[in-house]
């Protein structure tokens, strides 16, 4: 200041007495100037720990920073790097911690999203519908991936049973309806004889599955099951036979509608016999307990609609045949 | 400390990005400067460190919208050290006036201010609560502070010339008031402008 005042002024004494009132009444003492800074840096380090652990979770390492100290003494440049030296390891480790929690962070949620993802629990529906994100456009591969997904229902049904969790099997069951409807209804769309044969012949076997389980329901778990698992069985078979009937016919079994296509004739044709089978297994199922005696009435009707709907014969006989064992 | 621009420029560049080592530097480096400015227009010690640390917080969080354009980093953190004490003065209902800070209630004479005359102290500080507001502010930040004419025109949003006018007038008032006699060389606006910076 007296540089300031003297050059501009002259006035020597006014700066000193200006200086000395800025020195004396105006600065801070040692312990103020260390208690600002360290509040001040606080904070400073506070924001870049948090920045940090925002950036951290994206693990950049940031370019080792140019020294700032050119102009710094070399003792100022040695304590600038062993700053450095504490700030890397502090970054290091909070990276290890941010790192540490978010992996912590991403298991407990893991397990709680398979918890509620199991069925009846309320992501159920949300694993359901994303499943379906995956599936492929080809209609053959898809059969085969909505047969997957048949199957991985039917185990959820299994387990749910065997546990006496009648909102699981129920909430399976119902899905398992729904891959069916679906699966049916697009392989039916897409005229796709290779989707239509696999849908068929595999829905077809899931029917044995869900009559074993059937079986084994009674005695442990809720009668609701046991219904529910009735009508998949009828609506799976109901199933079966719209894909058979919607199949074209094989040029070889029948003349009268060689050239014609399918769709017309056949369509008609299937409706009749599609009902009927659908009736007989659900009288089935009602007298589930006694499997013996429905073997010998079951074939008689079967046939008979077998016979009918010849063009079909390849997919139709494929239930049947899985049955007879079954059933003798 | 003493930083060349280049340096500060840096500094200021690694606080933006969050680095609070280079953010401490410029704090070691500003932080005098600005506890003098403040501490000149409040009325107790505490206020001025508590204002000082919020002058220095609110940096802190401004940095990363803070563009250079023109402004320097120590203009910019002038202008923010003197909202914050006009916020203050306004929420107080405190004037600032130096004549009450006379005595800086609170301030407790320290060995130093035996072997300086504790009365002539009061005395300046006295002369300076003659000063009207603007004139008291341009004294803070040219001589306290240490601000050029040009950054103290800049931070208090006006004209150089007009700055140089207020230093002017506010000197003359002062030495009146301390009873000292005139130079004959006369106070100079035109040579105030060319003083250094004396806090740097």
């Amino acid at each position: 200041m007296d540089d300031m005042l003297g050059t501009m002024t002259g006035d020597v004494l006014l700066g000193r007495r200006l200086e000395a009132y800025a020195e004396r009444r105006l600065s801070p003492d040692l312990a103020t100037s260390a208690r600002l800074r360290a509040r001040v840096l606080a904070v400073a380090h506070r924001r870049a720990a948090l920045s940090r652990a925002d950036a951290g979770l994206t693990i950049l390492s940031r370019p080792e920073r140019t020294a700032v100290a050119a102009p710094f003494s070399s003792q100022a440049q040695a304590q600038a790097r062993a700053r450095r030296g504490v700030r890397s390891r502090r970054r290091r480790w909070s990276r290890v911690a941010a790192v540490v929690f978010a992996a912590s962070l991403g298991a407990s949620l893991a397990v709680a999203g398979v918890a509620a993802a199991r069925p009846g629990g309320p992501l159920y529906e949300a694993r359901l519908w994303a499943e379906t994100l995956t599936l492929p456009t080809d209609p053959s591969a898809r059969a085969v991936a909505e047969l997957d997904r048949l199957k991985a229902r039917l185990l959820e049904i299994g387990e749910a049973s065997r546990a006496g969790d009648s909102a699981g099997a129920m909430a399976a069951l119902q899905a398992y309806e729904a891959i069916v409807d679906e699966a049916s209804r697009s392989a039916i769309l897409a005229g796709d004889d290779v989707a239509a044969v696999a849908l068929q012949t595999g829905v077809g076997h899931n029917i044995e599955v869900l009559r074993a389980l059937l079986g084994k329901v009674p005695t442990q778990a809720d009668p609701a099951i046991s219904r529910a698992l009735d009508a998949t069985i009828a609506r799976t078979t109901d199933a079966v036979e719209r894909i058979g009937a919607s199949r074209p016919p094989s040029a070889p079994s029948h003349d009268d509608g060689s050239a014609q296509p399918a769709g017309g004739p056949v369509t008609d044709a299937t409706r009749t016999p599609t009902a009927k089978p659908t009736a007989v297994p659900a009288e089935d199922a009602t007298a589930k307990p006694k499997p013996t005696p429905k073997a010998t009435p079951e074939p008689t009707p079967r046939a008979t609609p077998t016979h009918t709907v010849e063009p079909k014969a390849p997919a139709t006989p494929k239930p049947e045949h899985g049955r007879g064992p079954q059933g003798g | 400390m003493t930083l060349d621009e280049t340096a500060l420029e840096r500094l200021v560049e690694d606080a933006r990005a969050g680095d609070a080592w280079a953010f401490g530097l410029l704090f070691d480096h500003f932080h005098l400067p600005v506890y003098r400015y403040i501490a000149s227009r409040v009325h107790r010690p505490s206020d001025a460190e508590d204002l000082t640390q919020l002058v220095f917080v609110k940096a802190l969080e401004a940095l990363p919208r803070y563009e250079s354009r023109g402004i320097p980093f120590g203009g910019w953190l002038f202008r923010l050290a003197r909202n914050t004490v006009i916020d203050h003065v306004r929420t107080r209902h405190d004037h600032a006036d130096l004549d009450a800070a006379a005595g800086h209630a609170g301030h407790e004479a320290g060995p130093d201010e035996v072997t300086v005359a504790r009365q002539e102290l009061d005395d300046v500080a006295a002369a300076m609560g003659s000063l009207t507001d603007e004139q008291r502010d341009a004294i803070a930040l040219r001589f306290f502070a240490g601000l050029s004419a040009r950054e103290a025109a800049m931070v208090m949003g006006k004209q150089e010339g007009t700055v140089r006018g207020l230093q002017f007038r506010a000197i003359a008032a002062l030495r009146r008031e301390l009873g000292i006699d005139e130079p004959n060389a006369g106070i100079d606006g035109d040579q105030a402008a060319t003083g250094r910076r004396r806090a740097r």
